[in-house]
């Protein structure tokens, strides 16, 4: 099955497990899902080696993923999940500003930087879950942005005053 | 190969060399050479990973780098949003001199 025809159908799983109703400008959360082939990542790294990976990739990530095309998919499809989730106007090349860290248990952490760290704070997105996976051809992830009510934020602001 | 350098690109050069980018790069579901000018390539077929190797092929081929600005889906979304990027970038390596 095609990437597309697969991230399609994940995204309306995702969408359906999340529910129309948080899909709305004003939900409590945003869900972004991506498939990427980790053949194309490794078609990628063989065409255009480091002129590829430095784009896309954050030193942090490179050196989590060590080379492993598998992994680096599935950090490229936690990329384009957070920018589905996001949902801007004109997709801009967010690539080394959305960066999944691994810690020293395993577990896989979402970090946003400058100008999409600025898209998810105007969109009031404090809170980040990721899930990646890879299984053979194919590498996926799940983001889910929490939203900030408007009541929540109009307390944190009256809690820093304070 | 790398055109553009020595000598001003004629439209329809440019529209060739893009094609052949697309071709080798982009993953269409039909062919590139069959696409107008204004056909939606996220329809025909390219995914957002075939679009960062497409952007590579296109800075490799024209010896240019995309500027942040132009890092955005709407710049690669037609062939025609391809070729007035690329053309705007050749005029400002020549205007630079």
């Amino acid at each position: 099955m095609a990437t597309t025809a697969l991230t399609g159908a994940l995204e309306a799983c995702a969408h359906a497990a999340v529910g129309d109703r948080h899909q709305q400008p004003d939900g409590a959360l945003r869900v972004g899902v991506d498939v990427v082939l980790v053949s194309d990542v490794a078609d990628s790294i063989a065409t255009f080696g480091s002129r590829y990976l430095d784009r896309i990739y954050s030193p942090r990530e490179l050196a989590d993923c060590a080379g492993d095309a598998s992994r680096l998919a599935a950090r490229f499809a936690v990329k384009e999940a957070v920018t589905k989730a996001l949902a801007p106007s004109d997709a801009p090349g967010w690539w080394r500003e959305i960066e999944t860290v691994r810690s020293a248990s395993g577990a896989c952490e979402l970090r946003l930087h400058g100008d999409v760290a600025i898209a998810a704070e105007d969109k009031q997105l404090s809170g980040w879950g990721i899930s990646l996976t890879h299984e053979g051809d194919y590498s996926a992830a799940v983001v889910v942005g929490h939203r900030q009510t408007s009541a929540r934020v109009e307390q944190t602001a009256k809690e820093k005053a304070a | 190969m790398t055109i553009g350098m020595d000598a001003p690109v004629s439209t329809a050069e440019l529209r060739a060399s893009v094609v052949v980018v697309l071709t080798e790069h982009a993953r269409l579901a039909v062919p590139a050479a069959s696409l107008a000018p204004t056909d939606d390539l996220y329809v025909a077929g390219m995914s957002s990973h075939a679009s960062v190797n497409v952007m590579l092929a296109l800075e490799d081929a024209f010896d240019l780098e995309f500027p942040e600005r132009m890092l955005r889906k709407s710049t690669f979304s037609s062939v025609g949003d391809i070729c007035r990027a690329v053309q705007e970038l050749l005029d400002a390596a020549g205007a630079a001199g």
